[in-house]
């Protein structure tokens, strides 16, 4: 089932959470909402679930071919799990993951029998056989969170929505769930959005990420477009770290310093004021000048505890600057604290005003 | 009792440590003075309101309380409560579902408006319901050319009540319901649940211990009330006088064993809720600690 929403707009007050914004999901894609907080994301969850009405004069919300945007909460078959799981905390495991059948006008109702076999069926997929009888607060924050996904999956939803839903669980619980999520959705292939702040969950979980700011979207694309090609400048700083030098463009070329990178999207002859983007991890390091073009910086702190070794450095402008490299080139150059080096980038972004 | 049910459990996990305890003949001293102080201000006055009761034995205490008029009061003090509690508790859960779960223009004024009651003297509470309902008040004329009576009767009676035990019910949900959320309810909601069903299923097994707790301090309060009925019962024997009123009654007649008598069942009413109180209490407390211990232990699965 696809996911369509057009040109919605959403006022808090005089906030403007989200601003006309259209997103299509393709059917059975894992799509992750990426933004820092107040970008929109979850008011946009939440206008897709029905718990937020978008202000008038938005646009029609499909899902699939039907418009379901007049339709309340409770008729559009969206399954939604919490940030921090909203079990309902009097009933027991199996009651929680029964509570939209039971619910159900009694033509609709499956029987009791039945009901106990699809929570039975939905405790073994999410690997909780045998905790049926628990209540909420005698579980962890994994099991809790899994048993939300259970519940919101028992009344077979059309789509399924998920607001930042490790947000708050421990480093490590939240690794196992999120490679968990991606192989029951490898399973189920049911329609899925999620919330989240964190680009590595999101490049780790999603099909497709859709980045916003602000109210809005900015790039919307398969995790590695995003991250080797951000549309925007948010989109580069909100994607990792990232080293910038205010420098200059002109007739397709920008400068900083004695560094000259092409940028054919600047052709005219007046100079205009350029940012250019360098990941810490396209920066090469060397001892000695060599032929290309490089920047000279001293070695500030060097961290070596990691898959990778860290370098702080200073350039002679006195611009902080990030590098990283492996532990094999790290041991070959044998540089250290207080050193010169000379700093060349590999790979950068330009943007101009 | 504005501030909700005590949840911590930490004053169980306090050791008592040398550096911050006082001698013991200090201590015995402080214990001494604080039961010295307790049985002059609280047992005593219980077992003298019993003592004088059953002075002249069981029989004149029975005929005391079985007396028409008595029996009459005692009735009256069942119907207010029995009216009263009722139209709290719709009342307060109305009003702390808005509080909690929706965000309106106004809302911190209601939030004063409902402390009111606690706020104004019952007697100046009972002079609004004159000085609207009475004969020369705001609806006096258009209410005795209705034939409908309410000051002097027992409509006035209820309402007094009502206006002074308001407060209870709502004062007790609001911060519970606040601290509780609206996601549980989204979820039933999401789930296909309708309002009521969810009303029913999810907000009320939630905030049981609390309305249960209200209930029993509006209870007590609307049994005890004094002040504001006092001024609208217009103290008709028999009609409009309710348990506390006719203990006034009595005593200002010199009769003192059957205002003690009256009294008596006052006070044991009020300790009787005073030990559903304690029970609730523990009850809710004891909940709460264990979920807490089992969110603890649960992390370490």
């Amino acid at each position: 089932m696809s996911i369509e929403v057009r040109n919605i707009t959403k006022h808090f007050g005089k906030f403007a959470a989200l601003k006309d914004v259209s997103l299509h999901v393709p059917t059975g894609e894992l799509v992750a909402l990426l933004g820092p907080s107040g970008s929109g994301k979850t008011t946009l969850l939440r206008i897709i679930a029905g718990l937020e009405v978008p202000d008038p004069g938005s646009g029609p919300i499909f899902f699939h071919d039907e418009d379901v945007a007049g339709m309340r909460v409770g008729e559009r078959q969206v399954g939604f799990v919490f940030q921090h799981y909203a079990l309902f905390r009097h009933m027991t495991v199996f009651s929680n993951i029964a509570f939209g059948l039971r619910v159900r006008s009694r033509e609709e109702r499956p029987s009791r029998q039945e009901i106990k076999q699809k929570v039975q069926r939905l405790l073994d997929l999410v690997q909780l056989a045998g905790i049926a009888n628990r209540y909420p607060s005698q579980l962890s924050g994994g099991q809790r969170q899994r048993v939300a996904l259970a519940r919101a999956l028992a009344v077979e939803p059309r789509v399924l929505l998920l607001d930042e839903p490790f947000g708050a669980l421990d480093a490590k619980v939240r690794q196992d769930l999120r490679r968990w999520l991606r192989r029951l959705h490898d399973e189920i292939h049911l329609t899925s959005v999620f919330v989240t702040h964190d680009q590595d969950e999101a490049v780790e979980v999603a099909d497709r990420l859709v980045v916003m700011n602000e109210g809005r979207i900015e790039q919307v694309g398969a995790p590695q477009d995003v991250f080797h090609h951000p549309a925007s400048e948010f989109v580069m700083h909100f994607m990792g770290m990232v080293n910038i030098f205010h420098g200059k463009a002109k007739s397709g070329r920008a400068y900083f310093g004695s560094l000259v990178f092409d940028y054919p999207e600047y052709s005219s002859a007046e100079p205009k004021p350029a940012r250019i983007f360098v990941r810490p991890h396209d920066i090469d390091i060397e001892i000695s000048s060599g032929t290309g073009e490089a920047l000279v910086a001293v070695v500030e702190r060097v961290n070596s505890a990691g898959p990778q070794v860290k370098l702080e450095l200073t350039s002679e402008s006195g611009e902080p600057l990030q590098a990283v490299l492996s532990h094999e080139r790290y041991r070959s150059l044998r540089v250290s604290r207080g050193d010169s080096v000379y700093v060349i980038p590999r790979d950068v972004r330009v943007f101009t005003e | 009792m504005a501030g909700g049910l005590p949840s911590g459990t930490s004053a169980t996990r306090e050791a008592r440590s040398p550096v911050t305890t006082e001698p013991g003949f200090v201590r015995r001293l402080l214990i001494a003075l604080a039961l010295l102080f307790l049985s002059l201000f609280l047992f005593l006055p219980i077992v003298a309101v019993f003592a004088q009761a059953l002075e002249k034995g069981l029989e004149v205490y029975f005929a005391s309380i079985t007396e028409p008029t008595a029996w009459a009061a005692i009735q009256l003090t069942i119907l207010t409560t029995a009216i009263v509690v009722p139209v709290n508790i719709a009342f307060g859960l109305a009003a702390a579902w808005a509080i909690a779960k929706f965000e309106f223009k106004g809302k911190n004024i209601l939030i004063t408006v409902i402390d009111l009651p606690f706020t104004v003297s019952p007697v100046i509470s009972g002079l609004i319901f004159v000085l609207l309902f009475g004969l020369h008040g705001w609806f006096g004329e258009w209410l005795s050319d209705m034939n409908i009576q309410i000051i002097f009767a027992v409509p006035g009676i209820i309402l007094a009540t009502l206006f002074v035990t308001l407060p209870f019910v709502a004062r007790e949900l609001i911060p519970l319901m606040q601290s509780q959320g609206t996601e549980e309810e989204e979820t039933a909601l999401v789930l296909g649940a309708s309002g009521w069903k969810t009303f029913w299923l999810v907000t009320l097994p939630n905030i049981k211990w609390g309305l249960l707790y209200g209930v029993i301090l509006c209870s007590a309060r609307a049994m005890g009330e004094f002040g504001a009925v006092s001024v609208v019962s217009g103290h008709i024997r028999g009609l409009t006088n309710t348990m506390t009123l006719h203990v006034e009654i009595l005593y200002n007649e010199y009769n003192f064993t059957a205002a003690f008598a009256v009294a008596s069942l006052l006070t044991f009413l009020a300790l009787i809720t005073l030990a559903v109180k304690s029970l609730v209490e523990w009850r809710s407390r004891r909940q709460a600690t264990l979920e807490e211990q089992d969110a603890v232990e649960g992390d370490w699965q």
